[in-house]
């Protein structure tokens, strides 16, 4: 058996499943970036006490919006990486093949690239 | 199923059989490894080289783009492995397989004309003669002498149950159905047909749980990781607090670590009831009180580890104070009680995280039964509440003449029964632990061996005792095999 063979079948998956796994990773991190920062969780209790103590409300208030805040921007970078990621996907299979041909030719030609 | 049958079906997993015939996952690792160092290295070099002053210094300036390539190319390697890996899993995990993928590999790799030798050929096959402590010299010599073969068209797979999916365990244990002089060179190497079957699951099982901790990007791996805020979602729960106090208090939670993966399949069960019903009441009946009120702790361990689910994370255990419960429900004024423990299981809905544990059920319910009480009534807000949930803990004999008997209060609960605690419960506890302990010694025990502590030794000692035995055999270099024979020199 040809090991060559390898590459027609990865490119099958790379394209079909691949794709498909792709989005399945992509939408586990999301609903894990949601659940870290506890998102739901603290937008449900934002008015509530703080640490046990009636007082300390606004303090809790403050606290709890910064890590709904901060967890919306991590969201939101994540959905741009995700994307830059799918394009860069879609083009990885060439991609591996035109770095290989420049370190190659770095390596052997000498010369700045 | 027939072997034809399954060789059929091994086309599933064809692309990844292929790769791992030419480059197995384990070099695959070691090459990812190793080309991520390689890219570190030369980024530095190219860092280095790049700059002026640094670079004449050291007089490697003039090599700044043969790093640059060698940066790329091993970044390339790294890329095209990984992707592999991905491809590997993602056809190792796929949905409704027909078969385990080791299956699969071991079916592709069989001559026709002899079952027996593919199995103990392949990866698993070798994996499980070591387990089973029979040397290479031995199967060798077996292969060589045997008289007959067990060929393709004579074997099927002797299937445990009526789903058509092809386990490892299943595959192997029908071979020696077939092969009898396979059974009899095992029972020669003192391994029965029980004894086989056994370590067959302990070896299957061990390599789904690698494959399933290395593949750390599925939501069961995510859902572990500890989250960040869920501790400031709390609420108020200071009435709750007068007749119950949080699990952490629990004297016996501070030694329960050691414990948890005693009962780490009772832990599942937990969050699966409570994942798939918001407001759900667990019965926990053990053989004794204290072994149910254990898996308790072990949750709450869990959850303060951040290790549960993400929906459980934020989730506050407070135990019920038998002695301040059962004073509270002798109080003549009946009406008192139930406003009473209605003000504070109301502070403890609202707070919408709370799981109440009820020590020793069937007291509670004899108690309460003598004041004309039934629990269920005075419960009722509770546990009717998809914001509350209620675990009850119960010793067998209470649970069996008390409790389950009182279908009012028996339709609120789900119930987990514990196992006895015997060795086949403690061996899969001990999976976990004799994968680190292998690790960390570079030592391998055979399945006699740990088979042998788990029915001899005491409990609290196997832990103890494993990790002696394998700092000794290490420490002597000349083997890393451990025996049944070593380890009893340990117990005796």
């Amino acid at each position: 058996m040809n090991p060559l063979l390898i590459i027609p079948h990865y490119l099958s998956w790379h394209y079909t499943d691949g794709i498909l796994g792709f989005y399945s990773v992509f939408k586990n991190f999301l609903w894990f970036l949601w659940n870290f920062f506890s998102i739901e969780a603290l937008t449900k209790t934002l008015f509530s006490s703080f640490l046990k103590n009636r007082g300390f409300r606004m303090i809790g208030f403050l606290i709890r919006i910064t890590v709904i805040l901060l967890g919306l921007i991590f969201i939101s970078l994540f959905i741009i990486l995700g994307i830059i990621c799918f394009i860069t996907w879609l083009v990885l299979p060439f991609l591996i093949f035109a770095i290989l041909a420049i370190s190659l030719w770095a390596l052997f030609n000498f010369q700045e690239i | 199923m027939t072997f034809l049958e399954l060789q059929n079906k091994t086309s599933t997993f064809f692309p990844i059989i292929l790769t791992e015939k030419y480059i197995p996952h384990q070099v695959r690792k070691k090459i990812r490894f190793w080309s991520m160092i390689l890219v570190f290295i030369f980024l530095i070099l190219m860092i280095i080289s790049s700059s002026q002053s640094i670079g004449s210094l050291l007089g490697i300036s003039s090599h700044v783009f043969v790093f640059r390539g060698a940066l790329f190319l091993f970044l390339d390697i790294w890329l095209i492995f990984y992707l592999l890996d991905l491809m590997f899993f993602s056809f190792y995990f796929r949905e409704n397989p027909p078969m385990d993928f080791e299956v699969a590999e071991i079916v592709y790799k069989t001559n026709l004309k002899d079952v027996t030798k593919g199995f103990i050929d392949s990866k698993s096959g070798a994996n499980l003669m070591t387990r089973l402590g029979i040397s290479k010299k031995d199967i060798e010599d077996f292969l060589k002498n045997r008289k007959n073969t067990v060929t393709t068209s004579e074997y099927y797979v002797i299937e445990n149950d009526d789903d058509p999916y092809v386990t490892l365990s299943e595959y192997i244990r029908s071979i020696i159905h077939f092969d009898i002089e396979f059974l009899k060179f095992l029972e020669r190497n003192n391994v029965n047909a029980e004894i086989f079957k056994e370590a067959t699951n302990w070896v299957a099982r061990n390599q789904r749980r690698i494959r399933d901790s290395e593949s750390w990007w599925k939501k069961e791996n995510l859902q572990r990781v500890p989250s960040f805020g869920k501790k400031w979602a709390h609420s108020q729960t200071e009435y709750l607090e007068s007749i119950s106090h949080p699990v952490f208090e629990e004297i016996s939670y501070r030694n329960i670590e050691k414990k948890i993966r005693l009962y780490e399949n009772e832990v599942k069960q937990i969050e699966k009831i409570f994942l798939d019903e918001m407001g759900a009441n667990i019965i926990i009946v053990g053989e004794k009180n204290y072994e149910a009120l254990d898996v308790v702790l072990s949750f709450g361990k869990e959850i303060e580890k951040g290790t549960v689910n993400f929906d459980l994370e934020e989730k506050r255990i407070f135990i019920l104070d038998s002695v301040g419960l059962n004073n509270l429900i002798n109080n003549e004024d009946k009406e008192y009680v139930k406003e009473k423990l209605k003000t504070i299981f109301q502070q403890a809905t609202k707070a919408g995280n709370i799981i109440l544990i009820i020590l020793d059920l069937p007291s509670l319910v004899i108690n309460a039964h003598s004041k004309g009480i039934e629990i269920a009534d005075l419960f009722k807000v509770t546990l009717d509440s998809p914001k509350l949930n209620i675990i009850a803990i119960s010793d067998n004999k209470g649970f069996h003449e008390t409790v389950e008997t009182d279908f009012d209060l028996m339709k609120h609960f789900k119930k987990i029964m514990l196992p006895k605690y015997g060795s086949d419960n403690f061996f899969c506890f001990l999976e976990n632990e004799i994968s680190s302990i292998e690790k960390d010694y570079k030592v391998i025990f055979t399945f006699q061996a740990i088979k042998f502590l788990t029915d001899n030794a005491k409990s609290n000692e196997v832990i103890n005792i494993i990790n002696r035995v394998a700092k000794f055999i290490s420490s002597k270099k000349d083997r890393a095999l451990i025996k049944k024979i070593d380890v009893e020199k340990f117990i005796t």
